[in-house]
């Protein structure tokens, strides 16, 4: 069953401990999750019998991307010139509520507005992902 | 949405001083006298995002004119065109972002003597 994705909800953390609070970041188009991928090296030899070996990486999480008005996110710019570490949930819909909700750590490695002369101001984030995330 | 535009797009071409004296109709009566302005025909495309549904809507705007020459027309056109290109719009309901301008023409009828002027412009709204 395909489900839409429209519905979709981004929250950042205050940081507060031991009881975080997340809001949500208002408006946001449209959302690129992360793709989880591992870096493969070659290791090939002489002594490989004719196959490739491939030993992989690590997973690396990798950056989320989205589109925001850059009215409704002024701070989003701020926490790239500070490269504060923030706590994030990305809330995916599903038939009837939050299918699924991914917790990650990250920062806001970009924030750009590009100022169409027939457009609107969006701004275009991304979010580099540190460590592992949880889906719940 | 897009009754409510037109509501704003109506109100704002009646009450242009520059317009002073030129009737704007959305129904236009049989024999009125020309010149005057019709709010025509509206489409629009999706422009939501995750959690406002939003709008870019395109109205068509015509001015009728009987005249000898195109020149009527045409100056018809560009004041409808300075009154809406990048103006503020009251849009019941919702917040109105932008409008523009995108496209004026004027067609001359098979009678020779009518003028069509069409103006097209574009809108985007977002749900308040």
């Amino acid at each position: 069953m395909s489900l839409k994705s429209h519905g979709v909800i981004l929250e950042v953390g205050d940081g507060a401990t031991p009881s975080e609070v997340f809001a949500a970041i208002a408006d946001i188009g449209d959302l690129d999750e992360a793709t989880v991928n591992r870096e493969v090296e070659t290791i090939t030899s002489h002594s490989s019998q004719g196959v490739e070996v491939v030993p992989v990486g690590v997973p690396d999480y990798g950056e989320i991307s989205f589109q925001v008005p850059h009215s409704a996110a002024p701070a989003l710019r701020g926490l790239v010139e500070i490269g504060a570490k923030k706590n994030w949930k990305i809330k995916t819909p599903g038939a009837s509520g939050t299918l699924e909700t991914m917790s990650f750590a990250g920062y806001v490695t970009s924030y750009g507005v590009p100022y169409t002369v027939n457009g609107v101001q969006m701004a275009n984030v991304t979010i580099r992902i540190s460590g592992k995330p949880t889906f719940a | 949405m897009l009754a409510e535009l037109q509501k704003a797009i109506f109100t704002k071409l009646s009450t242009a001083v520059s317009l002073t004296g030129i009737p704007v109709f959305d129904y236009v009566p049989q024999n009125t006298a020309f010149p005057y302005i019709k709010v025509d025909n509206s489409t629009a495309i999706e422009r939501s995002n995750h959690s406002k549904r939003g709008r870019e809507i395109t109205t068509t705007i015509l001015v009728w004119t009987q005249y000898h020459g195109s020149k009527q027309s045409r100056e018809l056109l560009e004041k409808v065109d300075k009154v809406l290109d990048r103006t503020s719009l009251t849009v019941t309901g919702f917040t109105h972002v932008l409008t523009y301008v995108e496209f004026c023409q004027v067609y001359t009828q098979p009678d020779g003597f009518t003028q069509q002027g069409v103006i097209r412009v574009r809108s985007i709204i977002e749900e308040s």
